[in-house]
């Protein structure tokens, strides 16, 4: 009988130790932060925050349709407090569903109306637009002696000179694709714009599932030309990518925003993390480390970005639409696309 | 029939008398039952009638199917036969270099899955080192043909470990002996060796076929738009929020899995009964010709020193400072992996954690099923080795499905991500626990029962410690592979349980490519370590990455 409680014993050890190796559970301090922007911009402001508040924080990348997947999975019993980043629709999916609690953050009062959820269940705090990112040696070299120009507008693009050396995300991946597609269907309406896509799809060599592929793909000459975000296409440019930015006229744009989960486990720590991301001094160090133009008028452009009043943005760009039509607009890429 | 379980309800009496014994019996059963069963059951549960009938009817779904089937016949055939022809010239000829190759074939298997794919579009991609700035070639990867040859290469060393395993414990008699009839050269191989070694190969090809079907990470980064079931069901949850699409083609994926799990695993019991006839002979074979030494050797050293510039190209890239535009060293990629320890220093504890439960219920289980004749007993013995059959995607899926909410909520801890480790490697550690004590005999044993010792005492002075290397082997092998798996883990992660190998994904999708591959070099460094100390202390007494 000795060797059997010996054995047992021993089994008891190693699960100890195994044990104490997995950390206590659920933290009550530790703000939870499920992160859309960069992976290396998310723990950055982190660590900001923490420095400014001396509230701890955790995070987990995703993307953006990845994160509203788990929020929704997990409505039982949330596990995140905020969401930080992705497109506003992607928020509003959220509201839609009353999974967002609202929240009036103090520094609310300096955003401009236009930015923010109006029942204040999101909040902006950056905005981007679609650009296209043209691999400056390759386009000089293999079409300029064919006498191609510099695509300019998104009509450019259809250019039969370009085929298979176009590269644009999966919408239903990529909130970046999905601003795009919603982009051409509403500035063309709902026929012309998916006969655009069809036309232009001549020229897609693939859909990437991440938005900012296409610019680092055409930033190393992979491919010529990457739809994606203009501050994804600065990046690559900025680290000494031969990489071109230009942002075509009627550009979609996105408002990337920040909501906090209802029934998260520290909804305290997400409100000041709200209102933080808010100010003034977060604008600043977010649009330093990803060169995203602020929502707030008094943070300043980063040299080399070009400020929002002059890129021709798309008028009446309808954010709630893309979100309610979400599922049908994808229906309809997948019928055609694949 | 009657008879036998007449002799298995016998010995399920003993156990239940035998009250510790029948305890952690009831223990292993149910955690088997619990983390294995239960959230198949619930992926495979989960989609309803008007899903299936969703999934007939679009066809983009459909072809991901037929894509997953075609990629499966094409990479299973060449990495087969790749794999086939190392194990012969390193087990049968008396080519140079053979520790290089040996060490390189390890690579692949104890490296991150993305890295692979990673370096094949910064080698083989458009601007690709290799074919574009030394060759001048366009080629473009993107495809079922890039995804053909990075799946190749990626899961050759597979089939090569297979095969190299029963080309080892081939008797040389037999060919011995024909060549003493007069056979030789191709006619000796192809009327005995071949035939000899075909159960081998086929079981080679069958498990390559269950790795292919499963493979996440390749299709991801070059498949283009090509995609499969794997990158499909992932997209499902992820683009479409559609958790029922997901569980049904993760459910899809597993019918061909299973089917080739099954009859792996048919032919692997049938073969036992030809090969089990006594130990290999002394008896040393004629080295092959130089007309087969040779190609074999310049077939070996091309595949090699693919995968080696597969690997300096990662590190290349880690060191480098800005990937192809300034190639000055640099660390400043790796002040972001100091940056985000956590992620490593994550990695790292839950794979030991989740190797000393694997090790543990492996060698418990092993014991259990192997010497004790109790009813079901087949029944535990199969679910222990089906998580070799469920491909990672489904594993993740259902373990979110199966513990998000009580009386098991799991989702949001570190826990549930050692789980997942845990029990997707017990397949192998149970195969190297039962493997081991095949090799011991049952009366040392009887012999320890007859002087008075129960089954625990004799479990722990005997059995243990004459496994001990396969236990050893287990901790290194499950630590390895839990440090770099991701198609499970990804659907696990949560805020302050992130994962290296999560992270490298995140870095590598944003195109921040020196810090994917400074991360991707720790991983990679530490999978090198960590063979290399079993290497130390176990020497040749066990085997690791043999499946």
């Amino acid at each position: 009988m000795k060797g059997m409680w010996r054995i047992l014993v021993g089994f008891a050890v190693i699960a100890l130790v195994a044990g104490m190796l997995v950390p206590a559970q659920g933290q009550p301090q530790r703000l939870m932060v499920y992160g859309a922007i960069h992976e290396t911009e998310i723990a950055k402001m982190l660590e900001a925050f923490t420095k400014a508040t001396g509230i701890p924080a955790e995070f987990i990348r995703g993307s953006s349709g990845e994160l509203v997947a788990r929020i929704k999975a997990e409505r039982a019993s949330p596990k995140a407090d905020v969401k930080l980043g992705g497109p506003a629709d992607s928020h509003e999916a959220l509201a839609l569903e009353g999974l967002l609690m609202p929240y009036i953050p103090p520094e609310s009062k300096n955003i401009d109306r236009r930015f923010r959820s109006p029942l204040h269940y999101w909040h902006g705090f950056y905005i981007g637009a679609l650009g296209i990112a043209i691999n400056k040696p390759r386009f000089d070299k293999e079409l300029k002696p064919k006498g191609v120009d510099y695509p300019k507008t998104w009509e450019d693009l259809l250019n039969p000179a370009f085929k298979g050396e176009i590269v644009v995300a999966n919408p239903a991946t990529s909130g970046t694709a999905f601003t795009f597609v919603a982009t051409q269907l509403q500035r063309l309406g709902w026929e012309k714009g998916w006969e655009y896509l069809t036309a232009l799809h001549k020229n897609v060599n693939h859909y990437t599932r991440s938005g900012a592929a296409p610019a680092n793909m055409a930033a190393t000459g992979e491919f010529i030309i990457g739809i994606a975000f203009g501050h994804d296409i600065l990046k690559p440019a900025k680290q000494g990518y031969p990489v071109m930015l230009v942002y075509p006229p009627d550009t979609g744009w996105e408002i990337g925003a920040v909501s906090i989960i209802k029934r998260g486990p520290n909804p305290e720590a997400a409100k000041k993390f709200v209102n933080w991301v808010l100010t003034r001094e977060a604008g600043k160090l977010h649009t330093e480390i990803s060169l995203r133009i602020s929502v707030r008028p008094d943070v300043s452009v980063p040299e080399g970005v070009i400020p929002i009043s002059q890129i021709k943005l798309l008028k009446n760009y309808d954010l709630s639409w893309a979100a309610r039509e979400r599922n049908r607009i994808l229906a309809e890429w997948e019928r055609r696309f694949k | 029939m009657l008879d036998q379980v007449r002799v298995q309800a016998r010995e399920f009496r003993r156990i239940a008398a035998d009250p510790l014994l029948f305890t952690l019996l009831i223990i292993v059963a149910g955690l088997l039952v619990v983390f294995i069963l239960f959230p198949v059951v619930r992926v495979l549960t989960l989609p309803r009638l008007e899903h299936w009938r969703e999934f007939v009817s679009r066809p983009a779904l459909l072809q991901a199917a037929i894509h997953s089937l075609v990629m499966m016949a094409l990479s299973t055939t060449t990495a087969t036969l790749v794999g086939f022809l190392f194990a012969y010239g390193l087990m049968r000829t008396q080519m140079p270099l053979k520790a290089f190759f040996r060490t390189l074939t390890l690579l692949p298997l104890i490296s991150p899955p993305f890295v692979t794919g990673l370096a094949f579009i910064l080698l083989f991609g458009r601007r690709g080192l290799f074919t574009y700035s030394l060759l001048g070639l366009d080629l473009n990867p993107y495809g079922w043909h890039g995804l053909w040859m990075a799946q190749t290469l990626a899961f050759f060393p597979v089939a090569y470990l297979t095969i190299a395993g029963v080309l080892r414990s081939l008797d040389p008699a037999l060919e011995l002996a024909a060549q003493d009839l007069g056979a030789s050269g191709f006619r000796l191989f192809r009327t005995v060796t071949l035939p000899l070694l075909t159960p081998g190969i086929a079981s080679a090809g069958l498990l390559v076929g269950i790795f292919v079907l499963a493979d996440f990470g390749n299709p991801m980064l070059i498949g283009g738009n090509y995609s499969v079931l794997a990158t499909e069901a992932y997209m499902q949850v992820i683009g479409r929020y559609n958790t029922e699409m997901a569980a049904l083609l993760a459910s899809v994926l597993l019918l061909p899995s299973l089917v080739l799990f099954l009859v792996q695993r048919y032919i692997m019991e049938k073969r036992s009964f030809v090969t089990v006839t006594g130990r290999p002979s002394a008896l040393a074979r004629k080295p092959a010709p130089w007309y087969v030494t040779w190609p074999l050797f310049g077939f070996c050293l091309a595949v090699s020193l693919v995968i080696l510039a597969i690997y300096l190209v990662i590190v290349l890239g880690a060191f480098s400072k800005v990937w192809g535009v300034d190639w000055s060293l640099s660390l400043r990629n790796f002040q972001y992996t100091i940056f985000r320890q956590r992620d490593l220093y994550n990695s790292v504890r839950f794979a030991l954690s989740a190797s000393v439960l694997t090790a543990v219920l492996a060698t418990l289980g092993a014991y259990l099923i192997e010497r004790k004749r109790f009813l079901g007993r087949e029944v535990l013995d199969f679910f222990t080795v089906l998580p070799a059959a469920i491909p990672g995607t489904l594993m993740g899926i259902g373990y979110v499905l199966a513990f998000n909410q009580p009386p098991l909520e799991l989702t949001g801890t570190a826990a549930i991500i050692v789980l997942s480790m845990a029990f997707r490697t017990l397949p192998v550690g149970y195969r190297n626990a039962v493997s081991a004590l095949h090799q011991i005999d049952v009366a040392i044993e009887r012999a320890s029962e007859d002087l008075g010792a129960d089954s625990l005492r004799t479990f722990v002075h005997i059995v243990l410690p004459l496994l001990k290397y396969a236990f050893f082997a287990t901790l290194i092998y499950t630590f390895v592979k839990s440090i770099n798996t991701l198609s499970a883990v990804i659907f696990l992660i949560s805020p302050g349980n992130v994962v290296a190998s999560a992270s490298i994904l995140g870095l590598a999708e944003h195109g921040y490519w020196g810090q994917a591959a400074a991360l991707a070099t720790a991983l990679i460094g530490l999978g090198l370590l960590s063979v290399l100390t079993f290497r130390l202390i176990a020497g040749r007494r066990a085997r690791l990455f043999e499946l």
